[in-house]
Formats: structure tokens, C-alpha cells, sequence
């Protein structure tokens, strides 16, 4: 994941958690496949969601499957989407232990 | 003549998977079962516990929240939540009653605000939804509900309400782990 992304990343997440606890995360891919899944599973919150593949490929890594410029024109978009990002964070507390993890290694 | 005979138990069964997560959420009795393994000790006002299962792997503390991972992939955390995960900041609803307000029934006089937070909790809860249950124990409520992902693992959330706060704990990929947590909780005496 390039410093842009992870940017895009920081700056989505800090809209649906409190800033202060994504500002320890270290941000990386297996946090953007979780904001996906949490994206996917919730619905459409966001018609930009069709730029996934679907249905999902085992193991849930949809952002390997978008070509690098697909990907940072999905995270960009989804960081300026306000409809988007108020319906995500209806579901954020259910996800907030994954991110934990991803932050962890675990 | 037989063409439409599995209707009624379609209908039946489609009816029963509906029922269960229906609001007001199903209420049911709950006796706790002895602890046989490593126990969590929650902190607070009611004194709760319940066991951690077999094949605990890796104990982390970030923050508020504690994780426990699990050999088979599991992953269960436990927190007390801040009220603005929740509900608007600007709410002056206590976080137990909003948390009764998503599971219903209505409370008295709630602000539209809150009616309409607690509207979108309750359409993201159903998607996917397996059950929605209450579980009063000793004037503890615990509302809970299941979900099954779109991966075909299961999630279980519970509200633990015990005094002004509400305990979160969830359980990720583990059925038989969850169903174990809920079984298991109590008192502590």
C-alpha cells in the first residue's frame, strides 16, 4: 500500500473512529480489505462499491483484485463521500476489534 | 398436487427466521451454566463473568479494548463503550437507554435525533441478522444479537447494560464460542 493510499485510508477511518485511536494505527492493506468488507456488508453505501468485485473471493481481499489506479480513485472517492461515510459508521462499532487485530498482527 | 406442498413449510420456516429478529427483541430466560475454563472478570457495578473457552491463543490490551484470539481463527473483544460510537454527541439520551431504544420497546419520549440514530442501528443490525434476544439476568440486561456474513462465519454482539455503562463484547468466527460466552454469563458472588 503506497503513502497516498494509506492517507486516503487515515483520512476515511478518522471519520468513522475517534481520529485519536486511528492516529496509533498503523495503517495498512489488511485495514483497507476490512473498510471494504464493513463497506460490503452493510449495504450500499455507496455506488462506488460496484468498482469491487463481486461476489467476494474467499478470504475477502478485494483490493487485490482493482488495478492500482482503480484502487486510489476507491479510496479518494470514498473519502470525500459524506453519505457514504455516515452509513459505515452505523456499523463501525461491530468492526472496530478487526481493525485492532489487523493493527496487532494478529 | 403435490406442486406446492413445501410452500407451508417454507412459509413456516421463513416465518421462524423472520421471527427471531424482530423488534422488540425476544426475551429470554437465561441460567447461567457453571464456568469449566479460563473465566473474564468485567469490571463494574453488577460483577459479571463469563468464560473464555477452550484454545485461547494471543491476549492483547489496545487501548479501552481487550482481544482474545483463538486458535481456530476466533477472535472475541471486550470493551465498555463511549457513548458517541453510538449515538450523536449532542444526545442527552444515557447510552443504556439508547442501547434499549435500539432493541426496544420504545422509551419515553426519546428526541427524533435519537429515533433516527437508533432506526439505522437497528436496519444495520438486521442485515444478515440470524437472532435478536434479550437476556435479563438480575437486573442486568443483555441484548444480543447474530449475524451471519456474507463469508458464512457468524457474529454475535452483545450490550451488556450494567449501571451507566454498557459492556461491548463480540465474537468473530466462532458459533460454538459465542453460544458458550452467553451461556456462561453471571454474577460473581
Amino acid at each position: 500500500m503506497n503513502p497516498y493510499e494509506q492517507e486516503d485510508l487515515a483520512a476515511i477511518l478518522s471519520r468513522i473512529y475517534p481520529p485519536a485511536l486511528v492516529a496509533r494505527w498503523q495503517i495498512n492493506e489488511e485495514m483497507a480489505e476490512i473498510l471494504l468488507e464493513m463497506s460490503s456488508e452493510l449495504g450500499n453505501c455507496s455506488k462506488l462499491m460496484a468498482l469491487v468485485p463481486r461476489p467476494l473471493p474467499p478470504g475477502h481481499r478485494p483490493l487485490r483484485y482493482l488495478a492500482g489506479e482503480a484502487r486510489r480513485m476507491l479510496l479518494r472517492q470514498l473519502r470525500d463521500d459524506d453519505t457514504y461515510l455516515s452509513c459505515v459508521r452505523v456499523g463501525a462499532a461491530a468492526y472496530r476489534s478487526k481493525f485492532e487485530a489487523a493493527n496487532l498482527g494478529l | 398436487m403435490y406442486k406446492w406442498s413445501w410452500l407451508p413449510a417454507l412459509l413456516i420456516g421463513g416465518n421462524l427466521s423472520w421471527a427471531d429478529c424482530t423488534l422488540p427483541a425476544r426475551v429470554i430466560e437465561h441460567f447461567p451454566q457453571p464456568i469449566e475454563s479460563q473465566r473474564l472478570l468485567l469490571p463494574g457495578r453488577a460483577k459479571l463473568q463469563f468464560e473464555l473457552g477452550q484454545g485461547t491463543r494471543t491476549f492483547a490490551h489496545v487501548g479501552d479494548m481487550l482481544l482474545v484470539k483463538y486458535e481456530d481463527g476466533a477472535l472475541l473483544s471486550h470493551r465498555i463503550l463511549d457513548p458517541d460510537e453510538l449515538r450523536a454527541a449532542d444526545s442527552r439520551l444515557p447510552l443504556p437507554d439508547f442501547v434499549r431504544l435500539m432493541f426496544g420497546p420504545p422509551i419515553e419520549t426519546p428526541e427524533s435525533a435519537d429515533l433516527t440514530d437508533a432506526k439505522a442501528h437497528q436496519d444495520a443490525i438486521r442485515i444478515g441478522c440470524v437472532s435478536i434476544e434479550h437476556y435479563p439476568l438480575e437486573g442486568v440486561d443483555i441484548y444480543s444479537y447474530v449475524q451471519s456474513r456474507s463469508d458464512n462465519t457468524r457474529y454475535q454482539a452483545m450490550f451488556i447494560l450494567d449501571g451507566g455503562d454498557v459492556h461491548f463484547v463480540d465474537i468473530q468466527g466462532s458459533e460454538t464460542l459465542a453460544k458458550r460466552v452467553v451461556s456462561t454469563l453471571s454474577k460473581r458472588s
